[in-house]
């Protein structure tokens, strides 16, 4: 009964907002039904667009998931491929870089790595690339010495070696005949330079002069054994390079036009104008055009002769 | 984020559809970012007669509206007017419960509910309850919570309509798949926008004369006192003029925008002027004082109806600040002067609200439809607020609860 009260009460106060609102009888017009239309399209072209975006992801996960997979079983070090264009070797890798096979891909730092190959001294620049799944490859340039040099340490004498950059390292695996084939370096001071030495500046010169020597003029070249730099500024003027000879004693030269240098002593040596070479105690080319040969005090009376360069081989 | 939304102010006029839509963001501020009219057909004095004529054109003057904002209307906004819409006063009582007699909310609602409660005749509905203020022991207070006292009184001034009218019209928007939000009664509305906060409070009266019936609301102490409808509006005078000058209805409304007058102006006597003007067969000159006694009868007749309708509420005394016309019909040249004469009040045309920048919706016409989005807008503020209120207290209660 009460209940029944309520329900009349009810009735009785009704507001706007009780009336039903989804009856549509009648009152749909052709633009509604559009307007409907259009509404549908475009829930269901945003219903596609989100199930695509689902599609999507559901994809790169899995994706992602399976080359997790699949790197899985080969995450670890399996090869080292080390290339070359000098003397070192994969030996002298392992032992320089403490990279076994068996360590995790993951744990490799290419970029630590090719800093500590570079900061060893003798490779000019190197280059570390990881190749999934398995292999690390290094590929690295070497410097090639020029002169050596030998050096007092707390551990003895310590060869060390000069290459065209001013660098001075400790060559590692170079043949025995090489070494010997450099000649000494002299007149000039190592510094240290944390673990390495400071280089020496404007080197390269020196080494072209000798690189021009050896290949041309290797006869004279296999005599030489020091190489002083005490007198060397440079290109600049007044600027010496002597270089101490088995045969012909201290030969001077200047660092331009070297081989128009080594071509006059050539002359001079092979053209039949020099008494005795076994008697010559050093030989001046810094003056253009001519070959100034200095035979000692006692020996010979004229003690320097002149020589007009010969030209040729 | 999830305040943001687009809505949609639908007035279906007796001569035209309205709609504007506007952008609600973050239900604090509100942008009109569409509009759009069409041609009414299908109503007769605010009530629809052929719901599928009334439906065709405002579902076109939505989708246009859509169309010039472009944007999908999320939820409507409707203003409802006709002869069925009546209203009363009803107030309610209660005592005040806490023994130091300071009123409290509970008390406050319970005098609300007690106003609430008069029962309807079979097939009405609310449409709408408009707190009067409260007395709180006989004295007018604005707001009584907090203060001391025995007894606490609140009135309503509640608007009702037929059930069924009133869902017709919801149905018209539903049939193009809106659900009505918000049902403002077209006095409210626009009155909402035509009259300023001070004028309410001192007493003001608008009328909005629409094409088929005529809104009014007269505010007091800064809510309504009254609303109403009369069923006359600028198509009576039209049909008067095509009656009593024997023309038909075009050429009517024709002379009515061209030369009708809210007065009798003694200067038209001699006057005439012509039906068509443009040398068409058929034209004819007519006196200008013809024209002007048959308007100037009908809107005098109407505001008659107003005075009559309001009785002793209407005076100098009760609405300092005026008269306020808007509406179409308030366009008329000197229809001031008539509500004055009439009315015995000082009567002006509304200014355009201040928040609305476009001059193409700073016309009398639109004012319905503007009041209708502040309406809807201030309303759906109010609810988030309400929301927001009670999400604090069931935090607070759930935390000191344990």
């Amino acid at each position: 009964m009460a209940q029944n009260e309520k329900e009349t009460d009810a009735q009785a106060r009704r507001e706007w907002s009780d009336i039903q609102q989804a009856d549509r009888r009648g009152a749909t017009t052709a633009v509604a039904r559009r307007r409907r239309t259009v509404r549908l399209w475009r829930m269901a072209g945003l219903g596609t667009l989100a199930a695509v975006l689902c599609v999507a992801l559901v994809t790169a996960y899995v994706s992602a998931s399976r080359n997790a997979t699949a790197l899985e079983p080969s995450a670890f070090l399996a090869k080292v491929t080390f290339r070359t264009d000098g003397v070192l070797t994969d030996r002298w890798l392992s032992k320089a870089l403490d990279i076994r096979e068996g360590m995790a891909m993951g744990s490799i730092d290419v970029a630590s790595i090719r800093r500590r190959l570079e900061e060893s001294g003798q490779i000019k620049s190197a280059s570390v690339t990881l190749r999934l799944p398995s292999e690390l490859v290094i590929e690295v340039r070497e410097k090639i010495p020029f002169l050596r040099a030998s050096a007092q340490t707390p551990e003895g004498t310590k060869l060390l070696l000069v290459s065209e950059d001013g660098a001075i390292f400790e060559g590692a695996n170079y043949p025995l005949n090489t070494l010997r084939a450099l000649p000494y370096v002299d007149g000039v001071s190592f510094r240290k330079r944390g673990d390495g030495y400071e280089p020496i500046a404007d080197v390269a010169p020196v080494a072209a002069f000798l690189s021009t020597a050896r290949a041309r003029w290797p006869k004279i070249y296999r005599d030489w054994t020091i190489v002083s730099l005490k007198r060397y500024k440079g290109l600049s003027q007044g600027s010496v390079i002597e270089v101490k000879s088995r045969t012909l004693g201290t030969l001077q030269f200047t660092p331009d036009n070297v081989e128009d240098q080594l071509r006059r002593l050539f002359g001079a040596l092979t053209g039949g104008a020099l008494n005795d070479p076994r008697q010559v105690t050093g030989v001046n080319l810094t003056i253009p055009g001519q070959a100034i040969f200095d035979y000692g005090d006692a020996k010979v009376p004229g003690k320097t002769q002149s020589s007009k360069p010969q030209g040729g081989r | 984020m999830g305040q943001d939304k687009i809505v949609g102010a639908i007035e279906i006029g007796t001569s035209k559809v309205i709609v504007l839509v506007a952008e609600i963001i973050g239900g604090k501020s509100l942008n009109i970012i569409g509009e759009s009219h069409a041609t009414a057909s299908g109503m007769r004095k605010g009530q629809i007669i052929s719901l599928r004529e009334v439906s065709d054109c405002t579902h076109k003057a939505i989708a246009e509206a859509e169309k010039s904002s472009g944007a999908q209307i999320d939820s409507a906004y409707l203003a409802i007017s006709g002869a069925h819409l009546q209203g009363f006063y009803d107030s309610g009582v209660a005592t005040v419960s806490s023994a130091s007699g300071i009123v409290t909310e509970s008390d406050i609602r319970r005098a609300r509910e007690n106003a609430k409660m008069r029962n309807l005749p079979p097939g009405r509905v609310y449409l709408h309850h408009e707190c009067c203020g409260f007395l709180l022991d006989g004295r007018r207070v604005a707001d009584p919570v907090g203060m001391v006292g025995e007894k606490v009184e609140t009135g309503y001034w509640h608007i009702h309509g037929d059930e069924r009218l009133t869902a017709d019209h919801i149905h018209v928007v539903n049939g193009i798949g809106l659900n009505v939000d918000c049902m403002v009664v077209s006095a409210i509305a626009s009155a909402s926008v035509a009259a300023g906060d001070e004028e309410k409070k001192n007493g003001v009266l608008v009328i909005d004369i629409g094409a088929g019936t005529t809104d009014y609301a007269l505010y007091r102490f800064g809510t309504i006192l009254r609303t109403g409808v009369v069923p006359i509006g600028g198509d009576h005078v039209t049909n008067d003029l095509a009656i009593g000058l024997r023309m038909n209805a075009r050429y009517a409304e024709s002379v009515k925008l061209r030369f009708g007058k809210g007065v009798l102006d003694i200067t038209d006597k001699n006057d005439t002027v012509m039906l068509i003007g443009d040398l068409t067969i058929g034209d004819r000159p007519i006196p200008r004082l013809a024209i002007d006694k048959i308007v100037h009868a009908r809107i005098e007749e109407l505001f008659m109806i107003v005075k009559n309708q309001l009785g002793s509420d209407l005076g100098p005394q009760n609405v300092p600040s005026g008269v306020i016309l808007t509406g179409g019909t308030a366009r008329l040249p000197h229809i001031c002067d008539a509500a004055q004469e009439v009315l015995g009040v000082p009567a002006r045309l509304a200014d355009s609200p201040q928040w609305v920048s476009d001059p193409q919706l700073c016309v009398p016409e639109y004012s319905t439809a503007l009041g209708l989005l502040s309406e809807g807008f201030a309303t759906l503020r109010a609810s988030y607020r309400e929301a927001a209120s009670k999400k604090w207290y069931s935090r607070l209660s759930g935390i000191f609860g344990k």
